[in-house]
């Protein structure tokens, strides 16, 4: 079940990546950069219904650039801090969209917070949390979960 | 399609709406942007509309209130909606659709995707 729960995560962040800025994640870490914590962002994202619970995206600023260069067709040097930050946004709300649609039931609606950007070291909680690390143009990143709801369910 | 607004509280999401509006042949009409559904409402007010496409989650005022809104208006009702989310699934899908959006598309929406569901519009 631990599995399913990281593989509804992956093909939620694979697809987002993909479709968003034709970029393919992988699950193989051992290699990529990991870039020190000044040069990463953070956002958060509240889950309130079925399962009360946070989802954090984890990224690195020259991954971000480049995921917004992508997209918008310009210049990673033309950028603003602020399209950066929105994409990061973006993304956690995309992910977290198609992680819960592959997660609970069918039938099940789901109700979602506002994105937003957190100051990094605040990935953390009182709750069950887990995380994941992936990587994207051998840059390394993360998504990170708390709720003790999932993880009751996963171990059910 | 003349004028076609678009609801969303990221620039980004905004953004790549318009690229895919583009894309499908529809960048000649004029793609007007609202951060919220209440600046969406203001902007529909303004002028004829021929297609609304919004997110759901929003500050100030999100989509399914922009959507009643908009249905329960004498002015604005024939107005298609079509609701572009992260917060989308068959359950959801069912609820807006009763509440009067003629479509729903999961995020990241794609050009072919947002063609497909604009294809009876289109023609």
């Amino acid at each position: 079940m631990s599995e399913k729960l990281k593989q509804d995560m992956y093909r939620a962040i694979s697809t987002t990546l993909e479709n968003m800025a034709f970029m393919e994640v992988s699950q193989e870490v051992e290699e990529a950069v990991r870039y020190p914590e000044e040069e990463m962002a953070v956002s958060r994202l509240l889950i309130h219904d079925p399962i009360q619970g946070e989802l954090y995206l984890l990224m690195p600023k020259p991954l971000l650039s480049k995921i917004v260069s992508s997209v918008y067709i310009m210049p990673e040097d033309e950028l603003s801090e602020q399209m950066l930050l929105d994409m990061l946004c973006e993304l956690i709300n995309t992910v977290a969209g198609l992680f819960l649609s592959a997660h609970l039931p069918e039938d099940q609606t789901y109700n979602l917070g506002l994105p937003e950007q957190v100051p990094v070291g605040q990935e953390d909680s009182p709750v069950e949390m887990k995380r994941w690390d992936f990587q994207v143009d051998n840059a390394l990143f993360s998504l990170a979960l708390a709720g003790d709801g999932f993880f009751v369910a996963e171990q059910s | 399609m003349n004028r076609i607004v678009i609801a969303d509280d990221s620039a980004t999401a905004r953004m790549f709406i318009c690229r895919c509006l583009e894309i499908i042949g529809l960048g000649e009409a004029t793609l007007v942007e609202a951060e919220n559904g209440r600046e969406a409402l203001s902007l529909l007010k303004e002028e004829d509309t021929d297609l609304l496409l919004t997110d759901l989650n929003m500050p100030v005022m999100d989509g399914a209130t922009l959507l009643k809104w908009v249905k329960s208006s004498p002015r604005l009702h024939d107005i298609p909606v079509l609701v572009i989310t992260s917060a989308g699934n068959p359950a959801k899908e069912q609820e807006l659709t009763a509440l009067g959006a003629f479509g729903v598309l999961n995020k990241p929406v794609s050009p072919a995707v947002l063609m497909d569901a604009l294809q009876s519009l289109i023609s």
